[in-house]
């Protein structure tokens, strides 16, 4: 789920939560596919934020892989060690 | 300065000019040791922003609900009155957090996301109260801002130049921790030893007698968080895990790939959730 404003919202995109006006009632429901028309009326009732589906852009894994050594630098016991390398292969598999 | 000076100041903080007026306002309530849940209700009930704020914090990704709760009254019922004393101070000192300490709230929030996950893995009755002791582990850290803001500010540089973990730090400068400092005003605030001693002990696990597996999964969780980079605790690298905790949680490896995996999602929508709009 990524959150964009308005007027990046663009037909095609899949709303991965519901919108809901002031008065906290649902206007769209999650699921909807947004279309031009959908896109135009929101924007007149002020709706400024959605939430559509898709995945925000990783940071470079390098980078991510640095950070995480430099974080783990003082750890010598061998349980924040086996945390570490479970979170190694966890970034791994993000990147596959 | 020491731990006896700190906690007579801290005494005190409702009297403190910085201390926000939303937080206050909710001490005043939730200090009465016989608060009924009604009680709670209308009174969030009767303020806008603070109904606005539990409902998001109980619908976001934090608690992952199924369904929309829609009202205040549904959100207690569901929740119980510990957990939603526990959410108002967190959703009352994310402003403070935001200000004074930025990546505070969104290490909050992920420690708060992997204790829910281990505490539901562990098949504790109330996932969610263990949830709120580690949305608020580090209240400590807000208590010493509000109160002594030079102070903590100069120590918080000091983990960077000195290379050390922030607790240390603050044990040598205060003569008391920023778990100690949070353990102490829970307890003031009149909440269940559920949540107080995990936030109490949350640097040392050891100690905890009544709540061994919740103070367990608070410090792991911090410690997730930590190690996955999410915000910011004032803490630059990784506090070790104590060995009593680990043996208590009993892990393999493959369980903790597991939590990482499964939190990825929730973290990353909650970032979205509480990012922009506040």
């Amino acid at each position: 789920m990524i959150k964009i404003s308005i007027d990046k919202a663009k037909p095609g995109m899949k709303l991965a939560q519901e919108i809901i006006n002031e008065a906290g009632m649902i206007i769209v429901p999650a699921g909807v596919e947004l279309t031009h028309s959908l896109i135009d009326k929101l924007a007149r009732m002020n709706i400024d934020v959605l939430y559509v589906e898709g995945k925000k852009e990783l940071p470079p894994k390098e980078e991510v892989l640095n950070a995480l050594e430099e974080r783990f630098k003082k750890i010598n016991d061998p349980q924040t060690l086996l945390i570490k390398q479970a979170l190694k292969e966890h970034f791994e598999e993000m990147y596959q | 300065m020491n731990a006896q000076v700190v906690l007579e100041k801290i005494e005190k903080i409702e009297n403190l000019p910085t201390i926000p007026s939303i937080l206050r306002k909710i001490l005043g309530i939730i200090e009465d040791p016989k608060v009924s849940l009604q009680k709670i209700s209308d009174f969030v009930a009767s303020d806008p922003t603070l109904t606005a704020r539990i409902l998001k914090m109980v619908n976001s990704p934090v608690y992952g609900f199924p369904g929309r709760i829609s009202s205040v009254s549904h959100a207690m019922v569901i929740l119980g009155l510990n957990a939603v004393k526990g959410l108002l101070i967190g959703v009352s000192v994310f402003e403070v957090m935001k200000k004074n300490m930025v990546g505070l709230w969104e290490h909050s929030l992920s420690s708060a996301i992997y204790a829910r996950i281990i505490a539901t893995r562990k098949n504790l009755s109330s996932p969610e109260e263990t949830s709120v002791a580690a949305l608020l582990h580090d209240i400590g850290k807000v208590i010493l801002l509000i109160t002594f803001k030079e102070d903590y500010e100069k120590i918080i540089q000091s983990v960077k130049d000195k290379e050390g973990l922030l607790y240390e730090l603050e044990k040598e400068y205060f003569g008391i921790t920023h778990a100690e400092v949070g353990g102490f005003v829970a307890k003031k605030w009149n909440f269940p030893l559920k949540l107080t001693e995990p936030i109490m002990n949350h640097h040392r696990p050891q100690l905890s007698k009544n709540f061994e597996l919740e103070t367990a999964i608070v410090h792991i969780s911090n410690i997730l968080s930590l190690s996955r980079g999410v915000g910011y605790s004032g803490d630059i690298f990784v506090n070790p895990v104590n060995a009593s905790a680990w043996n208590v949680l009993d892990f393999k490896y493959e369980d903790i790939k597991d939590i990482f995996r499964e939190a990825e999602d929730p973290i990353t929508s909650s970032q979205e959730i509480f990012g922009i709009d506040e």
